[in-house]
């Protein structure tokens, strides 16, 4: 049960603010912006409510960076009374006024937030235009005055101010980080066999840019992605699967129509769609979590290789998929995901998280961790142009050159790729892979 | 009750009062600025008035600057406002449920 406020204690915390406001002024003798939220009704603090603030607290700081505004002192206070935060900032409080009523009517949950600036001398600045009713669009203090709405229509409408916003603002953080993790994989030098800033490994067809322009058009799809996990979190998670399976054809097509019709990101719209919809489907404290991720993903895909690649004979194969599984029962992404990644939470996350924290740049992390995770899957990419033997060679292989040293030097690794082209060999399974690793890293880095 | 000394009691945050009592010269005097004055101004009037008569208070200056406070906050902030006055700081007979 949410905790409710007495009228007396939020008369109290209005009173407390008040005498800290005074204080701080005649401490700094600088203008104040006094920050709390806007709710309603007897609850006034809650997980919803305290994303919300936090995320105004955020974007006051940077707007005010951004202005050259200093904050001098600051103070938050988080109690069932609500969340507040007290600046004391270096600006004229004019141009801080207009800098935080923009605040509140351009942010998507501007409406909540109740950004007072007090100048030296004590006064509060008055809004150029009033404030709208939640509810009605009228002049907010007179439908507060003459309770013109109930407190749970009130309630009601800030709930889904907050849950759109927030759901919003996660599905977009989300896709930003997934493309981000695409740019990063295909940046990553040097990559064995892959397309990457030196060179097209073993593809004539594709090259950085067409990684680039793929990985641009993937954005909407996985904020969609997101939005279905969470529209489908209430059912199965082979349901939300399901859901995935037209927008990533439609992505497929997005996909080929930027690259002129070329493969780069199929098994990335395939794993990182899957991972988006688990993300939907997770609270937002889960998503620092990577094994929390990756066991959503599994419960999703759990049934997929069956389904899908079950019953396939090598004859009636009409992708490499479906033949691999049919001939050798190596199962690819497919079987990854439904697995929950083991390759990337065994071997390529820790290979490149620890690798940066000992302060190796991204590509000796990032290629260090996908040699790893070359080495501990079977990469149907590999099969498809090598055989399964080859495969079965470049991972032990690996796994003797990595048990030498985790983190190969540039010149191993360089050798390696010139070796790959020559034999037209190209881990595209691992790459995808690498991408999964750098989303889960961002994604913790995230963490509000 | 007696108004022994001057007291505040409020903000002026939107939806709030500042109350201000002061011992009076023989009679009740009200001074009162409202954001909503014009629409509310009679029943501000008479929420501080029937306060006022409830705790007995029949000689006071007394000034309140509304921004739109509901009656409940009102009636609250002048109590405040009264028993500090009188020093009372603990247990105040104030509050209840937010409705």
């Amino acid at each position: 049960m949410p905790e409710t406020v007495t009228l007396e204690q939020m008369l109290e915390a209005r009173e407390r603010r008040a005498s800290r406001q005074r204080a701080l002024l005649a401490q700094y003798a600088l203008p104040l912006v006094s920050f709390s939220m806007n709710i309603a009704g007897p609850v006034k603090n809650s997980p919803l409510i305290r994303r919300g603030f936090r995320l105004g607290e955020r974007a006051l700081k940077e707007h005010l960076a951004l202005s050259g505004g200093a904050i001098l002192h600051e103070e938050a206070t988080d109690a069932v009374t609500g969340c507040e935060g007290l600046y004391a900032v270096d600006m004229d409080p004019r141009a801080l006024k207009k800098l935080t009523c923009a605040i509140e009517e351009h942010s998507p949950l501007g409406r909540l937030f109740d950004m007072d600036v007090i100048t030296p001398e004590g006064r509060k600045l008055e809004r150029g235009a009033p404030r709208r009713c939640l509810i009605c669009d009228r002049n907010a203090s007179e439908c507060a005055r003459s309770r013109a709405h109930t407190v749970e229509e009130l309630q009601a409408a800030t709930r889904t101010i907050l849950t759109d916003a927030l759901r919003d603002y996660d599905a977009k953080e989300a896709a930003g980080l997934s493309v981000r993790a695409l740019m990063y994989e295909v940046a990553v030098t040097p990559k064995p066999g892959l397309v990457d800033r030196a060179n097209n490994g073993s593809h004539a067809d594709m090259d950085f840019y067409s990684f680039a322009s793929s990985a641009s058009a993937l954005h909407p799809y996985f904020e969609t992605c997101v939005h279905i996990g969470r529209q489908t979190a209430d059912q199965s998670p082979p349901k939300t699967l399901a859901a995935l399976r037209f927008p990533g054809r439609q992505a497929e097509c997005a996909m080929r129509r930027a690259t002129g019709g070329v493969n780069t990101h199929k098994g990335a719209i395939y794993s990182m769609g899957l991972v988006c919809g688990a993300l939907g489907r997770l609270d937002r404290e889960a998503w620092r979590q990577p094994e929390r991720i990756a066991k959503e993903a599994a419960a999703m895909a759990a049934g997929a290789v069956e389904n899908e690649l079950g019953g396939v004979a090598p004859e009636t194969a009409k992708t490499p998929g479906e033949r691999f599984y049919a001939m050798y029962g190596v199962a690819g992404v497919r079987g990854e995901a439904a697995q929950g990644f083991p390759a990337v939470l065994r071997h390529g996350l820790p290979v490149l998280e620890s690798g940066l924290a000992q302060g190796k740049t991204v590509d000796e992390a990032g290629s260090a961790a996908l040699l790893s995770m070359i080495a501990h899957t079977e990469d149907t990419n590999l099969i498809a142009r090598g055989g399964i033997d080859r495969q079965k060679r470049a991972a032990a292989e690996l796994q003797a050159l990595l048990r030498q040293e985790p983190y190969p030097a540039r010149a191993a690794v360089e050798a390696l790729d010139r070796a790959y082209i020559e034999e037209n060999l190209s881990p595209g399974g691992s790459a995808d892979l690498l991408a999964l690793c750098f989303l889960l890293h961002f994604l913790k880095e995230a963490a509000e | 009750m007696k108004i022994l000394k001057p007291a505040v009691a409020g903000t002026l945050e939107s939806s709030d009062c500042m109350v201000t009592v002061e011992p009076g010269c023989g009679e009740l005097e009200l001074d009162l600025d409202s954001t909503v004055i014009r629409q509310y101004g009679k029943q501000i009037r008479r929420v501080i008035s029937e306060t006022l008569t409830r705790l007995e208070v029949t000689d006071a200056r007394v000034t309140v600057v509304d921004k739109g406070a509901l009656d409940c906050t009102i009636k609250a902030r002048v109590e405040c406002a009264v028993y500090r006055s009188n020093d009372i700081r603990d247990a105040l007979p104030w509050g209840g449920a937010i409705q």
